[in-house]
């Protein structure tokens, strides 16, 4: 991508693809094509050095935040403020597990279909939800019951997350498609394990207030 | 005043001390400053301060409280008896032309006529 | 007025009623609280202040009086009319910002004033034959904030950047830019209350790491969890309630005084007697153990002690509390990796509001700015920084504060964007006809938590027609959300599939029409400032002209890549955006600007195609490694 060059909208010089008109200084518009890992100069993987991720997202700001271009025209406003757009949804996707594996599948060109269901998973859930249903919000040791079952349930999300990992990694070397399906099954373990969570956030707060 | 001698432009003590403040600050410490007017038309005149590096054909230069000033030859009477004072509050702080010979100010202040 | 000058560099003056580019520009942070509101600016030191009254009384309290005849009287003089003329002077017009009827009665029965439906289901308060809007209201306290600030200042504002509660939603948001435009101020930002505080913090103090802003002002509350790093301001979370604060704890207090006095049913002189004194209790409680005070309108005496108030506010306090864990849940954070917690809010002030805070966060908050001050500092580094008078090295990355969703079928809720998403912000979502030639369809645009769209704030409703009829299912429609850096959404829906391009975008109003708005904003005129509206207008006309030059050079250069036909539509939105810069309204340009733009995009994107052609074919791939 390196000897992607374009026309300065502003000043009609040639220049090589990037934030700003090496002629003119002025913002360039978005390239469309440019995936999230592009944006952060980043290989697609699963594995991200988060704190070089968010390094560089708070870095792109300090360059493209439509507040430094609040004194300049329209045009440029606009651009900065549909690159900051662009920028922030890079850095939600990518700094979450789950939208980070759905994106990266999508990326490495998987289609997504509806996976077959995997009853091994099914008979999990069914019993999880048991878990949820035994618990009382209004019950005095409501709090720490759900503390433990918290730290449970991240302990499962942790498990699937390295799984899911791990698999990215061999299908990096292998190129194998099937493994991208099995990922994408992966993928409504994650799904299920979250809203778990979220129910359990919910129970939490109700006795959270209940407790006072 | 319309027949005696010109009076010209005086700085007050406060102001030529902050002149030379900023003179110093600008790494200039031994240059002058210009004043004079702009104008547009109907919209009347407004007063022009700057630094002067140069000084230009017909520009009227000496020396007010010591400090070096340029002033510019068009602006030589209409400025004439001018005093110029500095002020200064805990959010403005500049310099105030009193011109005698200003007879009226458009609502903000930003120009007069004469 | 007297004119202050700089000295400038040669050249650079400009002719009578010019800007200087050279010159800052006088620019504000506005605070508009519940209860009292200030104005700060940068001053000649390099800190920001707050600007005093003659009086050098730097809080102007958030009354407007409006008498027999003459312009409304605003601050201390229209507090004193509190008691004699209730029905006439309106205090706390902040609650009533971008509210229903509703949404107001069901949180405070008793109001001092006669609230009816205005237009689009907004309040309006009644005043004898007279009716105002809140934003009227607002707009007033707004005005007499602009004239001390012009006054110290030395001339017309350039721009404001006014804090909001960061938990007001979008109608309360719209209500409060309104208020700015018929005040004739130039708003540059709405930004977050407890971001400004951090702000202020962060440059003034020199605090860096993780920081809990918990800001309970007179009538909301915000919680927000901030990350400050070398000049870079990020918001982790917000969360709070936008109808709750220091005036609830002021109630209490008047419920008891009402009861004690055995009077059935008050009428608004007793209840804004019996606010007063309230105000002045708590805020004796604050220091004294026991407070003796003489009972409102009667020669009697009460007593209260402070073990009795907490009492009957503990459970208003508590609220906020959850509100907090939330807010750290939502940013995944634990509390003992915050640096600090800041209060911010005149109602902070009380004992039992510093006590539980200290207890839930397990540390001794802040307080070395005044918690009254500190938001209208933040602001007014804000504004300096968005005026351009210095490249700061400062940024704020603010979040949404409620999710944005669409009402999909059986009155659930498809959330589009999530709460505490970073802004701005754009998220789209496909929809289909259900029916077979269904041609039109319907989106109701939804804000807050709740699954079911009658428990959300309804937003806007709008129906997009034109949709090709074609059977159930084959349509596709996009609707997408933008959020704006001020927080503000709009919303736009387009038909895809057969490549008609059936765009409508809306900005949901509230409160006030279109006309309603225009008819102030005349009257405002009338009353002489017309320099804003002059000036937007100049620099929408600057940019039409940069554009339209920019549109003439390409097609002298690169018009062989258009057909006839393709010409022709170029040529005609050159002509339309031409006409434009004609008529006086800015607005109208800069519609036509962004046509322009629309509907020249691929002639751009063959340019740049061709242009890399030429720099493939012309030179070797290494010259541009």
């Amino acid at each position: 991508m390196s000897f992607k060059n374009s026309v300065c909208w502003s000043c009609r010089g040639v220049t090589p693809a990037g934030v700003f008109c090496h002629t003119c200084d002025t913002i360039l518009p978005m390239d469309p094509g440019e995936n999230f890992f592009q944006l952060f100069h980043m290989e697609p993987a699963f594995d991200l050095d988060l704190a070089a991720l968010e390094q560089h997202y708070r870095e792109l700001q300090k360059k493209l935040h439509p507040d430094f271009f609040a004194q300049r025209s329209a045009m440029e406003r606009r651009i900065s403020m549909e690159r900051v757009i662009r920028l922030n949804e890079a850095w939600q996707t990518l700094q979450d597990p789950l939208l980070r594996s759905g994106y990266l599948l999508q990326t490495l060109g998987w289609q997504a279909v509806k996976p077959e269901p995997d009853p091994e998973f099914l008979y999990e859930v069914m019993a999880l939800r048991e878990t949820l249903e035994e618990v009382n919000p209004m019950e005095s040791n409501a709090l720490s019951r759900l503390a433990a079952l918290r730290s449970e349930a991240k302990a499962r999300m942790q498990t699937t997350i390295e799984k899911v990992s791990e698999m990215f990694r061999v299908y990096l070397t292998e190129k194998n498609g099937e493994i991208l399906s099995k990922i994408a099954r992966y993928l409504d373990r994650m799904r299920y394990h979250r809203r778990y969570l979220e129910e359990l956030d919910r129970l939490e707060d109700q006795a959270f207030e209940q407790e006072s | 005043m319309s027949n005696g001698a010109l009076q010209g432009v005086t700085f007050s003590e406060r102001a030529a001390r902050q002149v030379q403040l900023m003179l110093n600050k600008r790494g200039t410490p031994d240059a002058a400053i210009r004043i004079g007017t702009t104008t547009a038309g109907c919209s009347g005149f407004s007063y022009k301060l700057e630094y002067a590096d140069l000084v230009e054909e017909g520009d009227q230069v000496f020396e007010a409280s010591g400090i070096k000033v340029v002033l510019d030859g068009k602006a030589a009477v209409i400025l004439d008896g001018t005093v110029v004072d500095f002020e200064s509050t805990p959010f403005k702080s500049g310099f105030k032309f009193s011109n005698p010979k200003e007879k009226e100010r458009c609502g903000c202040g930003e120009s007069f006529k004469v | 007025m007297d004119v202050l000058l700089d000295i400038l560099e040669p050249g650079q003056s400009v002719l009578p009623h010019q800007v200087s580019p050279a010159l800052r520009k006088r620019v504000v942070g506005i605070d508009l609280g519940t209860t009292f509101s200030l104005v700060a600016a940068i001053g000649v030191e390099g800190k920001p202040l707050c600007i005093p009254d003659e009086a050098g009384n730097v809080s102007l309290p958030s009354v407007v009086h409006y008498g027999q005849n003459g312009s409304p009287l605003v601050g201390q003089a229209a507090r004193a009319k509190l008691l004699s003329d209730p029905e006439t002077t309106i205090s706390s017009v902040k609650r009533y910002m971008g509210r229903g009827l509703e949404d107001i009665y069901k949180k405070s029965p008793n109001t001092p004033h006669g609230l009816e439906a205005g237009e689009g289901g907004m309040v309006r308060i009644v005043m004898g034959d007279k009716r105002v809007s809140p934003v009227e209201v607002s707009a007033e306290i707004l005005k007499a904030l602009k004239q001390r600030a012009e006054d110290a200042l030395g001339g017309t504002l350039h721009g404001v950047v006014i804090t909001v509660p960061a938990y007001f939603d979008d109608a309360q948001r719209q209500a409060t830019k309104d208020a700015a435009r018929i005040a004739g101020l130039e708003v540059m930002r709405l930004l977050n209350e407890p971001t400004s505080a951090a702000l202020a913090y962060g440059l003034d103090k020199g605090r860096e790491g993780l920081y809990a802003i918990y800001d309970l002002g007179g009538g909301t509350f915000d919680i927000s969890l901030l990350k400050l790093e070398k000049g870079v301001f990020q918001v982790m979370a917000t969360g709070g309630d936008s109808a709750l604060g220091g005036d609830d704890l002021d109630q209490w207090l008047v419920n008891r005084l009402i009861l004690e006095l055995g009077v059935e049913k008050p009428d608004s002189g007793l209840i804004q007697a019996c606010r007063k004194v309230a105000r002045e209790v708590k805020e004796r409680l604050s220091n004294e153990e026991t407070v003796e005070f003489s009972m409102p309108l009667s020669l009697a005496m009460g007593r209260i002690t402070r073990d009795e108030f907490e009492g009957g506010i503990r459970e208003l306090v508590w609220a906020t509390i959850p509100l907090c864990r939330r807010v750290l849940k939502d940013a995944g954070i634990e509390k003992d990796a915050l640096q600090g917690v800041v209060l911010v809010g005149g109602s902070t002030r009380v004992p039992l509001v510093r006590r539980m805070v200290a207890e839930f966060f397990c540390m001794e908050p802040l307080i070395d700015l005044d918690p009254d001050q500190v938001v209208a500092l933040g602001a007014a580094h804000q504004a300096e920084a968005l005026a351009g008078n210095e490249r700061a090295e400062m940024l704020l990355l603010d979040v949404t504060p409620l999710s944005l969703g669409v009402e999909t079928m059986g009155d659930l809720v498809e959330k589009i964007v999530p709460r505490n998403s970073p802004i701005p912000t754009a998220r789209g979502q496909e929809f289909t006809t259900f029916k077979d030639g269904q041609t039109a369809m319907a989106i109701h645009v939804v804000q807050g938590e709740r699954e079911l769209a009658s428990q959300c704030r309804s937003l806007a409703r709008f129906e997009l027609r034109g949709i090709p009829a074609m059977t159930a299912g084959a349509a596709r429609i996009l609707v997408t959300y933008q959020v704006d850096a001020d927080g503000l959404l709009t919303v736009s829906a387009r038909e895809e599939t057969t490549g008609i391009e059936q765009s409508i975008a809306i900005k949901p109003s509230y409160g006030l029409s279109d006309d309603e708005i225009a008819d102030m904003l005349q009257d405002a005129m009338r009353h002489g400032t017309t320099d804003m509206l002059a000036r937007l207008l100049n620099e929408a006309k600057v940019d039409a002209e940069r554009v339209l030059a920019a549109a003439g050079a390409a097609l002298k250069e690169d018009g062989d890549l258009l057909s006839d036909g393709e010409l022709k539509q170029v040529k005609a939105v050159m002509v339309a955006l031409w006409d434009s810069m004609q008529g006086d309204s800015a607005e109208k340009i800069n519609e036509a600007v962004v046509q322009m733009d629309n509907k020249t995009r691929f002639f751009a994107q063959r340019r740049m195609d061709r242009s890399l052609q030429m720099a493939m074919t012309g030179r070797k791939v290494d010259d541009f490694a």
